[in-house]
């Protein structure tokens, strides 16, 4: 085989409810993988905020829209050996698809990576795709098209009731209904005849109220196939994997009823000839122990990352290899791993939870009844010795004070709203189970009503114990205990005691309960390796120590929300980059399982842990670092680390989760941004709001840069800038918003640069401007360390961005298109 | 909740909580990294007078089912859990507590399983211990006097011989800690299957004239039982095709003249890659393991290696050269564990029907 000099790859693209901000991390991961293989790589993206274009990671990066005319552009330029679908969604393979019919990629040689030409095709075609799965033997629904009652009642009679009846080509809008019985059927099927333009109805199983469970399966070249994980959905089906509650390793399930979905997932991965990685889905019904085969992605998506995550098996740098043409015994993941660590199947010793968050502040009409579609923005982990531990501490990340205080109490919701969200399950439907469970319903009522298994009822009724027992002996050292190991943070306690966090702290001290940290590792402790991922717990053993100084602690930004979205991970990320240029040795504490700071190449330390303001200062307490970075918006936790006073270490607080606010007027609005150091005025470049077309107002979430505008108003904007800069008290990044009053220039706003424009800008302009608002706070900018040509701009060169909006993917209709509720953001940058 | 320890015999105490049976045993600790698959673990013979520590976090979560025993009363001597799961409060009765309440086998949870696990990879050697209600210094003495016994498949070998009628193939099953899932297997493919002891001869098994004969896993130390059992095999694989498993391999290198020795760790779990020499495939297969063949010792006139784990190195499967006999240190039939390699058991047969054709 022919070996690879150069891979151009597929980017994720601006966030969106679908597919969310996992993307970025892996593509990160997998070409700083393969650059280390001597491999050059190309990227291909118009996310603003993905941190990979910006990273020495990738040879080129090309900031431009995802469509096949830039892609066949970039082949025609590069020439590459390869080419990456796997990392962009089904999107990519949309665009391999039409790239391939041109005949270029045989034309030149080029290789498609990942999977082969035929899955290509099939991930694009559903129906080839489900006809390959039934040839091959795999289970999968049973459905039957028929075109008379007749022969319905003889299909639901063959399928078994309840079955699932669709109109074939409806005449306008048509639902799947459910028919539990003939008589239902009778209607259902009469009705949907006469719908269907081809007087025929598709009767299939009903897989509703089956668990839900996913398969990740690694395969590579030589036909080695593994099981990286077996998740587990909280949810049944019905309910979309990535708004479920995901739990791994699945808790409630047989081996052999594990090792049957193992067998068909081993045995889809091989008829799809994937190299690298697989996730398929499964309805199960552990009535029968049968798996149904629902959903087959071979491709990077939020399961993937989360397996990676939640075992520390290193899931992208072997795909990177085994993309370079190497089989997994060839793989040497390096000295912290155990040689054939990249075949070893991942086993746990610890439950990791994965929540959706989805963000009802900015959003509260997007509170409805989950179902097929996704809802959720996105999402936190948690990390724990048991299952209750893990979601406890997935809740307290999701940083919702709210949400926290739901865990003892949801008694504002009526009894028949309690009973509707039962069945027809909202945002967070654990709060409801476990209010309905603190009201009386039996554990097989609950079962029966929400096909969640009774082992997480249990696990809910024990935890419900758990608050009633701390709740019952304030300042009791032994429900301290109990509570701590419950994954209960000490804000909790504290309430449940009418006590202040700081007095549970105290009791922990004088009890010596102290925190000890876990690593996340792939063998369960049977091998001397070392991922640098830890979570915290209450055991014996703590495995971390203080590393070398200097050392820095980042405290991370949490799952992503609306306004920010992920420009705050970026940000974070190019603080750690400078730490780690400044010779820091660092540390990061965040839950987003998708975030780009989690991954191995950036902090050698990187804690999954709730933020809470006790769990932060355990993690300080233990690294002892010289600076610590934290985000603006964790106000409690500024405040109680300014109380302890912690001795020789400086506190850096960066506003990069700062809600975005608008910059809005009927007139043009042009931006100069620079950096002020607290005495100098260093222009960075201009920026121009362009016209909404949804409200036709100059908007600052639509954005070009340079400005448009001629070089008086261009000199015009630099001294106003100095001048509002010479007004400033802090240094810091700041924009200076201008509009045209009589025909001048004339000062309108000056604000911090948003996040998102952080972002932009950085790209822009090719340099870290998260690290140098870092550098200005430590007080080691050095102004030589900018480019020369920041004065003049960058020749020849343009810039847009636009944010984008979840109202769409949500059926949200007439919502205002503001800053803080973007979820993502697109751009292009032109060079002419 | 009562406190209960977890003491070593040199000197270190693990606090936990009891549950399962208060009885106090004595056994050598082991830990398995399987996640999933409890009650197939702690009822496989194999652990007979070992104190299991479970590495996954929470075990107890499917209770008790009918359908998962691998041997009807388990021999092992404790459990270590970091978790247990709540009883279901309407069916409590298939609990795994109850369950090891009823068997008087102890076990203890909310132990630091993963600083366990870490201590018995680093000791070197076997360590012995025990489930205490006090961790006091006659607990210690105990522990120090206690002597294990070596007639371990003695103990677990069924004391007679029991049919498992069917129509296939006839198939002799010596039972050295006999696991369940070896007779699943031949079930689902028919056999008609004779399980004898382990003290039977070549004759008392050749007096049944099966057409294959298959030697089971078990506990301890091959070298305990070989006096009878070597000389068995070395006329049984003569006169029928053989497979044999686990303890079995053992004995069937060693009876071809191979040496076993000692692990320093005792291996359980099946996330080890075990690359198949002949074909280079690598499968996964469900590992436990406390002996295993020295290589160098293997006659390759006489035996090639089949199977070897990728990880530690060891040898995972045997093949005589001269007789339809091949034998695997894995089990093939899971329970718990990938059935990737059950093919074994095809093969198996695949050598009866040659032998038929050749006769």
């Amino acid at each position: 085989m022919k070996a690879i000099r150069s891979v151009l790859i597929i980017g994720g693209g601006a966030t969106a409810v679908q597919t969310s901000d996992e993307l970025d991390a892996v593509i990160f991961e997998l070409a700083y993988s393969l650059k280390q293989q001597g491999i050059r790589v190309i990227l291909l993206d118009d996310n603003p905020f993905s941190f990979t274009s910006d990273s020495p990671a990738v040879d080129r990066a090309v900031v431009m829209s995802l469509t096949t005319p830039n892609l066949l552009q970039l082949i025609k330029e590069e020439d590459p050996d390869a080419i990456l679908p796997t990392t962009g969604n089904k999107l990519s393979f949309a665009l391999v698809q039409e790239v391939m019919e041109t005949g270029i990629l045989q034309e030149k040689g080029i290789k498609l990576l990942g999977v082969p030409e035929a899955t290509n095709r099939q991930v694009n075609h559903p129906s080839l795709l489900s006809s390959t799965l039934h040839q091959m033997g795999a289970p999968t629904k049973k459905l039957v098209t028929v075109n008379n009652f007749q022969d319905a009642v003889e299909a639901a009679g063959e399928i078994g009731y309840p079955v699932a009846v669709a109109a074939l080509m409806p005449e306008g809008v048509s639902y799947r209904r459910l028919a539990n019985n003939r008589s239902d059927l009778n209607t259902i099927v009469t009705h949907g005849l006469q719908q269907s333009r081809a007087h025929q109805v598709v009767i299939s199983q009903s897989l509703a109220g089956f668990k839900e469970i996913e398969a990740v399966v690694m395969r590579d070249h030589t036909g080695t196939t593994m099981l990286l994980s077996m998740l587990e959905d909280l949810n049944p089906i019905g309910i979309h994997a990535g708004d479920s509650i995901v739990v791994n390793p699945a808790q409630t399930m047989r081996d052999r009823e594990i090792q049957k979905m193992r067998n068909i997932a081993f045995a889809i991965a091989r008829k799809l000839r994937i190299v690298g990685v697989v996730h398929v889905q499964f309805a199960f019904d552990q009535e029968h122990e049968q798996g149904y085969v629902i959903k087959v992605s071979p491709y990077f998506d939020r399961a993937v990352l989360f397996a990676e995550r939640s075992t520390g098996y290193p899931i992208a740098p072997v795909c990177a290899a085994l993309y370079a043409g190497r089989s997994l015994r060839e793989i040497n993941l390096g000295p912290n791993f155990d040689r054939h660590a990249a075949l070893e199947e991942p086993a746990m010793d610890h439950v990791a939870v994965r929540l959706p968050f989805f963000d009802l502040e900015e959003l509260p009409e997007s509170d409805v009844e989950l179902g097929t579609q996704k809802r959720s923005i996105g999402a936190v982990m948690g990390v724990g010795r048991t299952f209750n531990a893990a979601i406890v501490k997935a809740v307290e990340a999701q940083g919702d004070k709210k949400n926290i205080q739901s865990l003892m109490d949801l008694s504002a919701i009526s009894n028949s709203e309690l009973a509707k969200k039962l069945v027809h399950p909202h945002a967070n439907f654990h709060f409801v189970l476990l209010e309905a469970l603190r009201r009386g319903y039996s554990i097989s009522e609950l079962a029966e009503m929400t096909k969640v298994d009774r082992y997480y009822l249990a696990r809910f009724t024990l935890l419900l114990q758990t608050v009633k027992d701390v709740g019952a002996e304030t300042g009791s050292p032994t429900v301290l205990h109990q509570a701590k190991t419950a994954g209960l943070c000490d804000w909790v306690i504290a309430r449940l005691w009418g006590q202040e966090g700081k007095d549970v702290r105290q009791l922990r001290h004088a009890q010596q309960l102290a925190r000890t940290y876990k690593e996340v590792e792939p063998s369960a402790g049977e091998l001397d390796q070392h991922s640098g991922l830890f979570y915290s717990g209450f055991g014996v053993e703590n495995e971390v120590s203080p590393m070398d100084s200097p050392t820095a602690v980042v405290v991370g930004t949490g799952p992503i929300a609306l306004g920010n979205g992920a420009a705050s991970d970026y940000c974070m990320a190019g603080v750690i980059a400078a730490l780690k240029k400044a010779g820091f040795h660092t540390a990061i504490i965040d839950n987003n399982p998708s975030t780009v700071t989690l991954s191995p190449v950036f902090a050698e330390r990187r804690y999954i842990e709730p933020l809470t303001s006790d769990g932060v200062i355990d993690v300080i307490a233990t690294e002892k670092p010289r600076v610590v970075v934290v985000p603006a918006g964790r106000k409690n936790l500024i405040q109680q680390l300014q109380g302890l006073g912690l001795k020789d270490c400086q506190l850096v607080v960066l506003p990069f989760d700062t809600q975005p606010t608008d910059v809005i007027n009927d007139d043009a609005l042009v931006a100069i941004n620079f950096i002020h150091d607290g005495t100098h005025f260093y222009p960075l470049a201009t920026t121009g709001a362009l016209r909404h077309s949804s409200n036709g107002h100059f908007m600052d979430t639509d954005l070009c840069s340079p400005a448009e505008i001629s070089e008086d108003d261009d000199a015009r904007l630099q001294v106003l800038g100095r001048g509002a800069s010479g007004q400033l008290t802090s240094s810091g990044l700041y924009q200076l918003w201008c509009v045209r009053k009589k025909g001048r220039l004339e000062p309108y706003k000056l604000k911090a640069i948003p996040a998102t424009q952080l972002a932009f800008l950085a790209k822009v302009l090719g340099i870290n401007l998260p690290g140098i608002a870092l550098q200005l706070k430590l007080k080691t900018f050095q102004s030589s360390s900018l480019p020369h040509w920041l004065n003049v701009g960058k020749a020849g060169q343009y810039a847009i961005y636009h944010a984008r909006y979840p109202f769409h993917d949500l059926h949200l209709v007439g919502e205002q298109a503001t800053a803080a509720k973007a979820i993502g953001g697109w751009m292009e940058i032109h060079r002419h | 909740m009562t406190a209960s320890y977890l003491i070593f015999d040199d000197g270190s105490i693990y606090p936990g909580v009891s549950f399962g049976s208060p009885a106090v045993t004595f056994g050598t600790v082991v830990f398995t990294t399987s996640d999933v698959g409890y009650q197939e673990t702690i009822t496989n013979q194999i652990f007979h007078n070992q104190i299991i520590v479970f590495s996954q976090p929470t075990i107890g979560n499917t209770r008790i089912n009918r359908n998962l025993y691998e041997a009807i009363e388990p021999t092992a001597k404790g459990v270590v859990v970091s978790d247990v799961a709540p009883a279901d409060p309407e069916n409590p009765e298939t609990s795994l507590d109850i369950f090891l309440q009823r068997m008087n086998i102890p076990g203890i949870t909310n132990v630091d399983t993963r600083a366990v696990v870490h201590k018995l990879r680093n000791a070197g050697r076997t360590l012995t211990g025990s489930i205490v209600p006090v961790p006091d210094a006659h607990a210690f003495d105990q522990l120090h006097a206690t002597v294990l016994t070596n007639q371990q498949v003695a103990q677990v070998s069924t004391p007679k011989a029991y049919p498992n009628p069917d129509v296939g193939d006839s198939v002799v099953v010596v039972d050295f800690g006999l696991k369940n899932g070896v007779l699943r297997e031949l079930s689902r493919r028919h056999c008609n299957v004779t399980v004898l002891p382990y003290t039977a001869s070549a004759d008392d098994i050749l007096r049944l004239d099966p057409d294959g004969v298959v030697l089971s896993s078990g506990p301890g130390n091959p070298e305990d039982i070989k006096r009878s059992v070597v000389p068995m095999i070395q006329k049984i694989q003569r006169e029928r095709p053989l497979m044999a498993i686990g303890l079995g391999h053992e004995l069937f290198a060693m009876a071809n003249g191979a040496k076993v020795v000692k692990m320093p760790i005792e291996h359980h779990g099946f996330n080890h890659p075990l690359q198949e020499v002949i074909t280079d495939h690598v499968v996964y297969a469900a590992q436990d393991e406390g002996y295993t063949i020295d290589p160098d010792s293997v006659d390759r006139t006489k035996l090639f290696i089949t199977y070897q784990d990728l990880q530690d190195g060891t040898v995972q499967g045997l093949r005589h050269r001269q007789y339809p006999a091949f034998s695997v240190q894995f089990s093939p039939d899971g329970a718990p564990g990938p059935d990737e390699t059950d093919g074994l058991f095809d093969e198996f047969l695949e050598l009866l029907h040659d032998r038929e054709a050749h006769r």
